[in-house]
């Protein structure tokens, strides 16, 4: 118990550090960028600070009328920035303020979809397709923004919420077996072994009747061989281009691929100490491309060296897990929300070094906390001090 | 909790993923961290190369023979592609953006010559480095001396680039910062050369009605040269920059030769100079009494053989004054005949006059003179005899030399046997050349040159110039099947002698009627530029 109330404390603390050293890294970046950028940012940040503080002190309770509220109202937000002219439509302006609004509704669909989790006692598969359908709304309106990577968070935390809920193994198995299938259905040998193992033990199971070894069997097998015909014939050229290099950057030579390289080059050049505050170059040239959001990391690391990484690394691997464990320790709907806010942090986390470390797509997700972006800053400041103020609840 | 086994799989997710990056970083900043060092150096800092300029050229008026002009030079993937471009042609080769990733351009000084053909020969040209030379660590992009000077003393004219490393943003933006301190290009060296260009151009105004031709002016006494002046002739420029591979082509299948330096690379029977030669060998061996006369007839019998005088009607008679005065063939074969063929021989051996003079030019041929052996290979045993030696004498055998090897023999001569070889280069000294004859029989001989000039039946008479006392001797060396080479060679004033003149006029005719009236003009030139002032 000792343990769980330091949690107060020590996720300010991490967070607040984590922030710091995004302001040190913007500070650095501003240099060449334009000294608005540091302005702008250290604003968002004492912003970001009072509200967390704030919304750690109230209480949320679970009141399900007013859930369906703000699902509606946040659904409407993200249809009303879709009418916009515009190519992309990510920002909602209020007078001088900009919203990324995908961003800005994260607390609205995280309090709807934690009520809808635990309020669903019923566990069949229909029950997870009618939860899914909730992922689903949010994840097609930020798709056509276009803004794959944060939509893909919608997803994401299905998949996180499913694996936590009392869900049973057959129907978690479904869409673990149907994520298996598109992911091998690149490679013929892998799906092989991957469909007749799991084949294999869905066949031989005995707690499986024959209703659940055939959903199972056609979740193993059809999008596994519907991805290839629709991405070979469906599918044109562009098209089919633009996701081979998503999944695979390095191909891309002008795009993705040029960026990651920049941001292997401005890491690589670092050594262990880095060159020194202020003194990266590559960053400084230009050749990091968002070196404030989405490649802060290396701008980061080129500075502050493989010390200086590890040890934000560290300080995110802190964070999440001080999260994982208050939203192991609580029940019901406020446990959905932490694992909500964790899973959001998480997901911010995996895909933005991932993908700078070349071992996922790149995504243009900002890394929370430490990139520039003051929407994503104050919106997880907000997310913060919510999970911290369930903290109250343990005593 | 019941879901004990879920909870540990998001867990275990969250720290395998941030193993996994530690890994990843640790790899990417400790383990491969060198290469991307060197990688990220690659990206981002140019080379840039700032040229030197080669070394300027003066004359002996200190005036700037050859300078530089700012041209565009047009890179092909490092390397010389098109030299001295016109704007037109930059933007044809720039303005598509994938031709320009391959080409670049940057401002070069190409030589500029002011005086375009004058001495063009001696000042020579420049190029860029062969496959062999930039083996040889020549700079690739560096333009060299090819020929004359420019070749002679391209080390000391030759400059070296220099390099400047910039920062480069990605967008090609000059970043200020410098990785490395810039490497300052060095200039060549500027050198001044004893030439007299003025005097080139009043030269060449005098050649105008002939073809081909050499004149060579130098000063025994220091051995400073004024004039190599060798035609035809070419424009210097025209071999600099644009068109300069087509233009050499031309040049190089020239008939007429122009690249050949006549002045120390033409090799000429000397005619009847050379008979100060045969003067001072029979002097020298006392084969001759200077007031012994002889009765010229036109002809000289020799044997079953018959020698012509150059005039029919002969001389009359003639003493050893007369002999050289008048250039008479008969006397001069009664005195080869005394020396006789072994003497001779010996003799060609002895004076170094066949030898390269050693001045500071490239490829300077030496002349040629006959041997026991020659003369074996040639004719035979037995095929050859004393009837040589009197075409030896009047310079009509098988001798050749070049226009400044006979210069540096009238120097020797002037000087009373000694003088400084010829050099173009101010202020170097050089060896003394001497000739192995006594002073009072050069003085005789001197004598009699002083008549071949000013004498009342003097060869050179038309070489003659108010108020300048000359001593010259000419020469009309026999070109089978086109006219004579008209030679004419002084030196002056005759008291203490400052300067030599050697002039020839290719198929032209008689020397004392075609060669010794320019050589005149162009000393009447010299007398009142340098000698009546001073």
């Amino acid at each position: 118990m000792r343990n769980i109330l330091n949690l107060h404390n020590r996720l300010f603390f991490v967070f607040i550090l984590i922030s710091i050293l995004g302001i040190f890294n913007i500070f650095s970046v501003s240099r060449s960028f334009g000294e608005v950028l540091f302005i702008k940012h250290i604003s968002y940040f004492f912003i970001g600070i009072l509200f967390s503080f704030l919304f750690s002190r109230i209480e949320i309770r679970e009141w399900k009328e007013l859930s369906y509220v703000l699902f509606l109202f946040a659904i409407l937000l993200l249809i009303f920035v879709l009418l916009k002219e515009r190519d992309v439509k990510r920002w909602l302006h209020i007078s001088k303020f900009s919203l990324q609004v995908s961003d800005a509704v994260k607390p609205f669909i995280i309090y709807f979809l934690s009520m809808m989790w635990f309020k669903n006692k019923k566990r069949g598969y229909g029950d997870s397709f009618y939860l899914l359908l909730f992922h689903f709304i949010p994840f097609v309106l930020v798709l056509l923004e276009p803004d794959l990577g944060s939509a893909g968070y919608f997803i994401f935390l299905f998949g996180i919420y499913l694996l936590f809920s009392e869900f049973k193994l057959k129907v978690k198995l479904l869409y673990i077996f149907s994520f298996f299938s598109l992911l091998f259905s690149f490679n013929l040998l892998l799906f092989l072994i991957f469909s007749i193992f799991s084949l294999l033990y869905v066949i031989f199971n005995a707690r499986f009747d024959t209703g659940d070894k055939l959903f199972l069997t056609l979740a193993i097998i059809i999008p596994g061989l519907t991805f290839p015909f629709v991405f070979n014939n469906v599918l044109k050229e562009y098209q089919r281009k633009r996701i081979l290099y998503f999944l695979n950057p390095s191909k891309d030579p002008k795009g993705a691929g040029w960026q990651i390289l920049q941001g292997r080059l401005a890491m690589g050049s670092s050594g262990i100490f880095g060159k020194g505050f202020l003194k990266g170059t590559h960053k400084s040239l230009a050749f990091l491309p968002q070196a404030h959001s989405d490649f802060a990391f290396p701008s980061f690391a080129e500075e502050f060296g493989f010390i200086g990484s590890s040890f934000l690394i560290f300080l995110y691997f802190l964070l999440l897990r001080d999260l994982l464990t208050l939203s192991l320790n609580l029940f019901g709907f406020s446990s959905y929300f932490v694992l909500g806010v964790f899973t959001s942090i998480f997901y911010s986390f995996l895909t933005n070094i991932g993908g700078v470390l070349g071992l996922l797509p790149l995504t243009g997700i900002p890394l929370t906390f430490f990139s520039y972006g003051g929407t994503n800053f104050v919106i997880h400041s907000i997310l913060i001090g919510l999970s911290v103020s369930f903290i109250k609840t343990l005593k | 909790m019941e879901k004990i086994f879920e909870i540990k799989i998001l867990k275990f997710f969250l720290y395998f993923v941030t193993v996994l990056f530690l890994f990843k970083i640790f790899e990417i900043q400790i383990l491969k961290g060198e290469f991307y060092e060197e990688k990220a150096i690659e990206v981002k800092s140019k080379k840039i190369r700032l040229p030197s300029k080669r070394g300027r050229i003066f004359d002996r008026s200190k005036k700037a023979i050859a300078y530089w002009r700012t041209g565009f030079r047009l890179l092909r993937e490092g390397k010389v592609f098109l030299e001295d471009v016109s704007l037109e042609e930059i933007v044809s080769y720039l303005e598509n953006p994938d031709s320009s990733k391959i080409f670049s351009v940057y401002a070069f000084p190409y030589r500029f010559y002011p005086y375009k053909n004058i001495y063009a020969q001696t000042i020579g040209f420049t190029g860029l480095p062969s496959e062999k030379e930039i083996k040889e660590g020549i700079d690739p992009l560096l333009r060299i001396g090819k020929s004359g000077i420019e070749k002679f003393y391209d080390e000391i004219l030759r400059g070296k680039d220099g390099y400047k490393f910039l920062l480069m943003d990605a967008k090609g933006r000059v970043y200020s910062n410098e990785t490395r301190p810039l490497i300052e290009p060095v200039d060549g060296e500027e050198i001044y050369l004893t030439l007299d260009f003025e005097l080139g151009k009043f030269i060449d105004s005098l050649f105008k009605p002939y073809k081909k031709g050499a004149c060579v002016v130098f000063k025994p006494g220091t051995g400073e040269v004024l004039a190599l002046y060798s035609k035809p002739s070419f424009d210097l420029n025209l071999l600099t920059g644009k068109r300069e591979k087509e233009e050499l082509l031309k040049v190089l299948n020239d008939t007429l030769k122009p690249l050949l330096n006549r002045t120390t690379q033409g090799l000429y029977p000397p005619g009847s100079i050379f008979k100060v030669i045969t003067s001072l060998i029979a002097l020298e061996e006392g084969l001759i009494d200077t007031n012994e006369f002889l009765f010229c007839q036109g002809k000289y019998r020799f044997g079953d053989r018959v020698f012509k005088d150059w005039k029919e009607e002969g001389h009359g008679r003639v003493n050893f004054f007369r002999g050289v005065e008048v250039s008479c063939d008969v006397y001069f074969y009664e005195v080869s005949k005394r020396i006789g063929l072994k003497k001779f021989l010996e003799y060609f051996e002895k004076l170094k006059i066949f030898d390269k003079t050693g001045i500071d030019l490239p490829d300077e041929k030496s002349g040629f003179y006959p041997t026991i052996k020659f003369y074996e290979t040639r004719y035979g045993r037995y095929g050859y005899g004393e009837g040589n030696a009197l075409n030896l004498g009047i310079g009509q055998g098988e001798i050749l030399m070049t226009p400044i090897e006979i210069a540096l023999l009238f120097g020797a001569i002037a000087l009373d046997g000694k003088c400084k070889r010829p050099c173009l280069l101010e202020n170097k000294e050089t060896d003394y050349f001497e000739l192995p004859f006594k002073r009072e029989n050069i003085g005789i001989l001197k004598r009699a040159l002083f008549k071949v000039v000013q004498g009342e039946e003097g060869t050179a008479r038309l070489a003659g110039v108010r108020g300048l006392a000359i001593g010259g001797k000419t020469g009309t060396a026999q070109n089978p099947g086109e006219r004579d080479h008209a030679q004419f060679a002084s030196f002056f004033p005759f008291e203490h002698p400052e300067y030599v003149l050697y002039l020839i006029v290719e198929e032209s005719g008689m020397g004392g009627e075609i060669a010794a009236p320019l050589a005149g003009k162009i000393m009447k030139w010299i007398y009142e530029k340098y000698i009546k002032s001073s």
